[in-house]
Formats: structure tokens, C-alpha cells, sequence
């Protein structure tokens, strides 16, 4: 199960109205009726952090090892400065598309 | 196993006329398989060289379209060679343009150009090719550069497309680059390019007009690599989609705005590739903690230390040495994964408990009571029935100390004590939990249960009257108090107290709700009436009765239960009610399905004498069963027979079940069951025989059902082990050890003759022959010395324990070996 708490986009701290409030919200983006898989993600990530005894049994039980992609995602939040890329940066990426290298 | 067929040989193409040649070029052609088909048109070229046969046009559409079919699998290369064959052999260049297409993207330009020349007349102008050229030209790409004529748009074109790139990686300013942009025309080979340069430059300042401009570029072009980093960069989630970028177009991350450090980062996530180990995520995260959020990071790492436990020193270095409370959580979670010794993993984590034990605020303690939960969860899915679950009870006891306000554990230990006939601790956890919880209906309707178990049928109708009051349609507690009210109408009625019994059913009828009346208050006004010696009005009752009732059957069956209830004979009331005699009645399959309902209904009221209910109608029944056909139906009467029980009606019924489905399991228990009236030693050898074979095939089968009633059968052998705590619901039950009812009787024989015996030449003869016990390949000698001495002598699991050598390994309850949970 990917961490409830991201899954939702609330913090580990977040009171119970907060993840309520958090899960009807992704509940709306995300209806049962047209994303019935991210749907039951949701669910169960709002039934295991949902309390507050229920975030203390996530915090002392859940084995899985962390979702880095969550953890880099905030790391690799972009600022404000978009540096261009070099002409060379271009002419390799082109090259490497025509030449169906990666 | 069958023999194979042998395979005629298939006709060599040569050998085939011309006419079947044709028809299967044709069948090739429609199954798109025009690799064989090549074989086929060329062979019909060869037979009729001829141009009117058009054999030259057939080959080349097959070629062409092989090589398109090898295109689409990306082997450029094959495919241009492939249509190297088209001009030689039919004398034809179909498409030329997809044959250049495929030189050049596998990379032979030279040839590509030479092509270019030859067939550029026949070349589509400003088509995909081109735009393809124009950008290899771009890239440097010196053998398309020198080719292309002077003259030529590709040429005269890349200037102005050249100065545009130029501007915008030298970073001059939008509206100068805007200016160079507007030097390629629309109608340019380089036109997509210019699509993609005003999208990055728009990007900057609007990043969702920016997604509008690459819509326009053609998901074939050239240029994708940098639509899909505009599209990334303008997501509402730029990181995540960064993350899904290639390599290639990652080294391209300053367009997203990122740093140094985080570029970096990026690099090393390229580097862990799909599926890191927990020691690659660990040294990640470590190396660039910067960028992380510190908490989040440790807590990872933390999370990581379960599988990466060499990283503890790091750890320590990077976040400060482990809490102690960590510490033991860290390493009560590493046993439970290791999942091979249950008492370490309980040992740690009451480690843990005891670290919170003396803490105060509320979140410790609630975590002290999660655990001792969890452990409690741990005992019960590691159950092997060595212990009567004192352990698992003391857990969930222990966590209600810290956390008293958990309804379900209250529940559970009066449940667990209900299966341990404790019925004090039992009555007592529901009676805590009703001070508790007063206004749950759940536990309301536990305190119901135990308060009609103890026959205080006043305090379950209070009970039950609440849950009412908070859930009105609850249909179990109305049930419950309808038949709390009948059952003190009963005790008043059999003391005589008839108007106080007057008024229990009038509340009794009050309760039951129009559409599901079922007879039983009525039937019960009318044995007041009689016993009041009103027979008018006695009669008239019975009779609405025996109308609500459904049906004959169920109306007699529903007679018979209330008048034993009151210890009057049913056929006493047989005419008043207007019944026929029950053995000549007529049951129909709704009617018996009907009945099986009922009778299980009366065994959750723990109603008794079932039996003798269904006595008198043995015949009817064994009529309606006998026209059974339905394996399902089959099966409801034969589990609600036992459950009543009738042996004689359960035989009869597994037996029709067993010409339905034969040898199913299930029915064959139901069978020896009752031939042998519940009783393991009233079953004859054969049947022995059987229900062994019986359980083989549902351990085969993974029927568990079969199979755990079975077990729980041939566990009532007073030689099968203890190892059985009573009622554990539907898990496989422990090992007892099944022995025939032939070998019993022998042991049976021997234990007598022992105690005849004084006891020294006792001692000499039983050591005689436990000397001599044949050898046996499921016990080592050692066990299988204690078991036979304790069959001999009697005694408990104690006693077996001490007799057993210290250094044997015990066999595992359950036949289990290897990895299973090990229990000191």
C-alpha cells in the first residue's frame, strides 16, 4: 500500500477532520464509479490513518519499506529559475531520438 | 497418455499446382502473414514470368508489406533491405519515402542521401521525410548535410532555423527569439521545431499556454523528446513527472528549474533503477539527505533499517542514536518478519510494552494497548492448540489497563472465554462491557445472550428493549425480545400464573410485526386457553396458529417445540389445532428447505428435544428427501439434521446425497455420523476405513469444511491427544490421534489385563511390551513409547510431556514441518 499519508496529501500530524476532509476530497477527484482502482486506494488509505488510534497502529506495524518516488518528489520540487538548455544539449537529444538510442 | 499423432508431411510449395498456390497466396495475404507469403508470390512469378499474370505487383505488395511489419518493430534495418528486393525482382519502388525513412533511422545516411538523389522526383514534398531530414540536419549530421542540394528547402531553411536554436540556448530574450522564430515559415521542414521552441520559451511565462502550442506537433515528429519535456515541466506535479522522463530528456531538468543539488539527485535516481535494494534506498536517501525533509527522511530510513539493519551506524551518525522505544520496535518487527519463532517476536514487542508501561501521556499508552492487540493477534494466528488461549487472553486483558475503551475486546474475551466453557469470565466481560458500553447495540446483544443463557429472561428482554430503542429495525434484538417475553410466559404459564403470562404474550404479539408473524404466540395463547380450560377459545388459537405457520410440517413442528417447552405432549393438542396424524403427512421440498430453517433457528435458541420433535415425522420426511435431487439442498438438511441432531434422518439423508454426489466428503461424514449416532466408537471398521479415505480426499480437495468435521469427529477418541481446546471455530484442529475401533478394543484388552496385574509384574510387563512395539514411520521410538504408555495407563498431556526423552523433537500439531512457528 503506498503511504496513506501522501496518498491523501495530508500531513503525519493531521487531525482526523483534515484527513476526512482530504479523503472526500480525492473521493470527488477520484469517484468509484469512473477510477474504481484509485478509489479503493483512497478508501483503504483513509481506513488506515482515519483515528487517531489508527495512524498509531500504521506508525508501530506497517513493514512496507517507504515509496522514495514520494520521498524525491518533494525533494525535486522545481524553483523558479528555468535554466534553458545548451544548443548542444538539443542537438544530443535530437540525435539520440533519430538514432533510437535512450 | 496418448499416443501422438503422427504429422502427414506438408506439401513442398514446388510440389503444389498453381491453382492451390494461388489460394493459398490469398489465405497468406488475408492472415497478414506475408513473410511466407513472399515464398509463395515469388514461386508464381517464377511459374509466370509473364506481366499480365501480375505476379511482379503481388510480390512487391508483399514485400512492402513485410518490411513495414519489420518497421513497426523497430528493425529499421531489415525493413530497408527487404525493399531492396522490390526494385530487382518486380522492378518497381513503391514508396520510397519509408524506404529512406528506414535508412536513416537505422543510421546508414550516406545510403539514405544516394536514395534521396535517385528518387527525389518521387519524393512527397514537406512530408514526414523531410522534417525528418531537417532535423538530422539540425543534429550535425554531416553526410544528410553535404546531400542535400543548395537549393533545396532542407537547405536554404536551416539558417534561420539554426539562429532560432541558437538564440534560444544562448538565452536572449523572448521577444528575440520571437523575432528568429518567425524566419521559419509554416510550410518549413524545420516548422516543428519552431512549434517546439516558442512552447519552451512560453513556458517560462505560461506554462499551460506553452502545452497548447505542442499539440499542434505531430506525435511522429522528431521533436517529441521536447513536447513531452514541455508537457512535464507545465504538469500540476512537475516532479512526479520529471521523475517519469527518460534518461535523455532528464538531462535537459534545468528547463524544470531545478538546482545543482537537485539535479544531482536526480542522477542518483536514474542510478537506482527499477527495483533497489533496501540498502540502495538507504545510502539515497543518506547521500542526499539536504534535500529531503528531515523527519520524513529519518523516518524512512528507520523503515529501511528492517531489511538493512548494516545501515544502524549511519543511521545513528546521520539522525542521533535510536530511542530505545525504536530500537525494540525495530527489532520486534524484524523477528515478526523473519516469521520463525513467535516467542521471540512476543518477547520483543512486550519489550516495547514494557518501555511504555510507566508512561503517562495518552498516545504511549495507547500504543502499549495496540501492542499487546497485536500480539494477541499474533497468538491467535500462531495458534497450535498447545495452549488453551490463556495467553492470548491475558494479552487482550493487559490492553484494556492501558486502553479501556475498546468495545471489540471486551466482546472478544467473553467470546474467547464462551469457548473455554469459562462461562463465569464469560458473563462477566459482557457484563463489563455493558457498563461500558451501555448504549452499543452490539453489546447489548451480547448481554441478551448471556442473560437468556442464565435463564434471566427479564434482564435479556430489557436488553434487548434498548437496543430496539436505539436501532428500531433491528431485527435480531426484536426477535430476541419476542422470545424473551415467550419464554417468561412459559415459566409463569408452568407455575400457573396465567394472567401474568396473559400479559407476557400480549407484549410478545405487540412486538411481531404484521408480515413476518410466525404462529408461536398464538399457538401459545391457545395452550393457555386450555390449561384455563377455555377450549373454545383454546381451539380457535391453536388453529391461527397452525394458519401462520406456513404449513403442516412447520405448523406441527412449531406445536410439538412449544408444547415440550411447557412438558405437555404434543399429540395431546393434535386435534384442537386440527393437524393430521404427522406420520401420514405430505412434505413438499419448500416445505422440508422450510423446516431446515426453522430447526436451525430453534438450535441458536439452544432450543433441546429437536429430536423427539422430529420423531414422528421420520416417514413424511424420509418421502420429501428421497425426491431430493439437488446436491445443494442435499447438503442444508444434511448439515441442519446435524445440527438438530437426528441420526436416523441424517443417515437417511446422507445416504440420498450420496447417490446424488458419491464419495463427497462432507456426505460421506454425515453418513457414518449418523449410522453411528455421533458416537467415534459405534463406528464400524469399514466406516472407519471410509471416513479416513474421506478426509484424505478433503485434505486433497482443500475441503476444509469436510475435513475440520472429520477431524473434530475422529478427535473423540479417548486416546486422541489433548491437544484440542474445544470449540476453535473452523481452522484444521489440532492432531488428535485417530486409532481404529479394532485397535482400540485390542488396547483395550491389554490396559485390562495390566490392571489385573500386581503392580511390580505390571511394570515388567508393560516395559514387555512397549520393548516390542513394531516399528512405526510417523513417531520416533521415544514418542511412540510414551503414547502407547499412556494409552495403557491413562494420563494427560502432563504426564506424555514427562515421559517424552528431552533431546526429541516433537512432532508439529497438524503435520507441519519445517518453517512452522516454533513454540518453546
Amino acid at each position: 500500500m503506498p503511504n496513506p499519508f501522501d496518498l491523501l496529501g495530508v500531513a503525519e500530524d493531521a487531525s482526523d477532520d483534515a484527513i476526512k476532509k482530504a479523503y472526500l476530497q480525492r473521493v470527488r477527484e477520484h469517484p468509484p464509479e469512473r477510477d474504481p482502482d484509485r478509489f479503493q486506494a483512497i478508501r483503504a488509505a483513509y481506513e488506515a490513518i482515519k483515528t487517531r488510534k489508527a495512524r498509531l497502529s500504521y506508525r508501530l506495524f506497517h513493514q512496507e519499506t517507504p515509496d522514495l518516488a514520494e520521498l524525491t518528489t518533494v525533494a525535486l520540487r522545481p524553483g523558479d529559475a528555468r535554466r534553458r538548455p545548451s544548443e548542444a544539449q538539443v542537438r544530443q537529444l535530437l540525435s539520440q531520438r533519430l538514432t533510437g538510442q535512450k | 497418455m496418448r499416443k501422438p499423432i503422427p504429422q502427414q508431411p506438408r506439401a513442398r510449395l514446388e510440389d503444389l499446382p498453381t491453382r492451390e498456390l494461388i489460394a493459398r497466396g490469398v489465405a497468406l495475404l488475408s492472415d497478414q502473414n506475408y513473410k511466407d507469403a513472399i515464398d509463395v508470390y515469388k514461386l508464381l512469378l517464377k511459374r509466370e514470368p509473364q506481366p499480365e499474370a501480375g505476379w511482379r505487383d503481388s510480390l512487391a505488395k508483399v514485400y512492402l508489406e513485410r518490411a513495414r511489419q519489420l518497421a513497426q518493430k523497430a528493425m529499421h534495418r531489415e525493413a530497408a533491405v527487404l525493399w531492396e528486393n522490390i526494385p530487382t525482382l518486380c522492378g518497381q519502388t513503391p514508396q520510397p519515402d519509408l524506404y529512406l525513412d528506414w535508412l536513416l533511422r537505422s543510421g546508414q545516411y550516406a545510403k539514405a542521401m544516394r536514395a534521396y538523389a535517385s528518387h527525389a522526383a518521387a519524393l512527397p514534398a514537406g512530408g514526414e521525410l523531410e522534417t525528418l531530414l531537417a532535423a538530422l540536419a539540425l543534429a550535425g549530421q554531416k553526410e544528410v548535410l553535404q546531400a542535400i542540394p543548395p537549393d533545396a528547402p532542407l537547405r536554404t531553411h536551416l539558417t534561420a532555423a539554426q539562429a532560432a536554436l541558437r538564440a534560444y540556448t544562448q538565452g536572449e530574450a523572448e521577444d528575440a527569439v520571437r523575432e528568429r522564430l518567425k524566419a521559419i515559415s509554416i510550410r518549413s521542414p524545420y516548422r516543428d521545431l519552431r512549434q517546439a521552441l516558442a512552447a519552451l520559451l512560453k513556458l517560462e511565462t505560461d506554462p499551460t499556454g506553452a502545452l497548447a502550442l505542442v499539440e499542434r506537433i505531430p506525435p511522429t515528429s522528431p521533436y517529441q523528446d521536447l513536447v513531452e519535456l514541455v508537457r512535464a515541466s507545465a504538469a500540476t506535479d512537475p516532479a512526479r513527472a520529471l521523475l517519469a522522463l527518460t534518461p535523455a530528456q532528464r538531462e535537459l531538468a534545468g528547463l524544470f528549474g531545478l538546482d545543482a543539488r537537485q539535479l544531482k539527485l536526480l542522477k542518483d535516481w536514474a542510478r537506482l533503477g527499477d527495483h533497489p535494494s533496501d540498502k540502495a534506498k538507504f545510502e539515497f536517501i543518506a547521500a542526499n539527505l539536504a534535500l529531503f525533509d528531515r523527519e520524513q527522511a529519518r523516518r524512512a530510513c528507520l523503515a529501511l533499517l528492517l531489511g538493512y539493519p548494516q545501515g544502524s551506524k549511519t543511521y545513528s551518525n546521520l539522525f542521533g542514536p535510536l530511542p530505545p522505544f525504536e530500537a525494540q520496535q525495530l527489532k520486534a518487527l524484524r523477528a515478526e518478519r523473519e516469521d520463525d519463532d513467535l516467542d521471540r517476536t512476543l518477547r520483543d514487542w512486550q519489550g516495547c510494552v514494557d518501555l511504555l508501561r510507566h508512561e503517562t501521556d495518552p498516545d504511549s499508552r495507547l500504543m502499549a494497548a495496540l501492542i499487546l492487540r497485536h500480539m494477541a493477534e499474533l497468538l491467535r494466528k500462531g495458534d497450535d492448540g498447545w495452549d488453551d488461549g490463556e495467553q492470548l487472553r491475558d494479552c487482550l486483558e493487559q490492553s484494556l489497563r492501558f486502553d479501556p475503551d475498546d468495545r471489540d475486546v471486551y466482546l472478544q474475551l467473553a467470546i474467547l472465554y464462551k469457548e473455554v466453557d469459562n462461562d463465569k469470565e464469560y458473563h462477566q466481560w459482557v457484563e463489563q462491557a455493558v457498563k461500558r458500553f451501555p448504549d452499543d447495540p452490539l453489546v447489548l446483544l451480547a448481554a441478551v445472550k448471556t442473560a437468556t443463557a442464565r435463564k434471566a429472561h427479564k434482564k435479556a428482554a430489557g436488553f434487548a428493549a434498548r437496543v430496539l430503542e436505539l436501532d428500531p429495525i433491528n431485527t435480531k434484538a426484536r426477535t430476541v425480545l419476542i422470545n424473551a417475553h415467550l419464554a417468561h410466559a412459559r415459566k409463569l404459564m408452568r407455575g400457573d400464573k396465567y394472567a401474568l403470562a396473559e400479559k407476557e404474550l400480549d407484549s410478545a404479539g405487540q412486538l411481531e410485526r404484521d408480515n413476518a408473524r410466525t404462529g408461536i404466540v398464538e399457538i401459545n395463547r391457545g395452550l393457555l386457553a386450555l390449561q384455563q380450560r377455555q377450549r373454545d377459545l383454546g381451539r380457535r388459537w391453536l388453529r391461527e396458529g397452525v394458519r401462520l405457520a406456513g404449513s403442516p410440517l412447520l405448523a406441527w413442528v412449531r406445536l410439538a417445540v412449544e408444547t415440550l417447552r411447557l412438558k405437555l405432549e404434543p399429540a395431546d393438542f393434535q386435534r384442537d389445532a386440527d393437524l393430521s396424524d404427522p406420520r401420514k403427512l405430505n412434505a413438499s421440498r419448500t416445505d422440508l428447505l422450510a423446516l431446515a430453517q426453522l430447526l436451525n433457528a430453534y438450535r441458536e435458541e439452544e432450543v433441546s428435544d429437536l429430536d423427539t420433535v422430529l420423531e414422528d415425522l421420520e416417514k413424511p420426511l424420509q418421502r420429501t428427501i428421497k425426491a431430493l435431487t439437488s446436491e445443494d439442498d442435499l447438503l442444508l438438511i444434511c448439515e441442519s439434521l446435524h445440527q438438530a441432531p437426528h441420526y436416523g434422518l441424517l443417515e437417511y439423508a446422507a445416504t440420498r446425497a450420496l447417490e446424488v454426489q458419491p464419495e463427497r466428503s462432507l456426505f460421506v461424514y454425515y453418513q457414518i455420523y449418523g449410522r453411528a449416532e455421533g458416537d467415534l466408537d459405534l463406528v464400524k471398521d469399514r466406516d472407519y476405513d471410509r471416513l479416513e479415505q474421506a478426509m484424505e480426499r478433503a485434505t486433497a480437495a482443500k475441503d476444509h469444511r469436510a475435513a475440520t468435521s472429520i477431524t473434530r469427529f475422529l478427535s473423540q477418541s479417548p486416546f486422541s491427544l489433548p491437544f484440542a481446546p474445544k470449540g476453535r471455530g473452523p481452522a484444521p484442529m489440532p492432531m488428535p490421534i485417530p486409532i481404529p475401533p479394532k485397535m482400540r478394543r485390542e488396547i483395550e484388552d491389554m490396559r485390562r489385563e495390566l490392571e489385573r496385574l500386581p503392580p511390580p509384574l505390571r511394570d515388567r510387563m508393560l516395559d514387555q511390551i512397549l520393548d516390542e512395539l513394531p516399528p512405526d514411520d510417523e513417531f520416533p521410538p521415544g514418542v511412540q513409547r510414551a503414547l502407547m504408555k499412556m494409552m495403557l495407563l491413562g494420563g494427560g498431556i502432563e504426564d506424555l510431556l514427562d515421559e517424552l526423552p528431552e533431546d526429541l523433537p516433537l512432532p508439529l500439531p497438524g503435520g507441519r514441518g519445517g518453517r512452522g512457528k516454533r513454540r518453546s
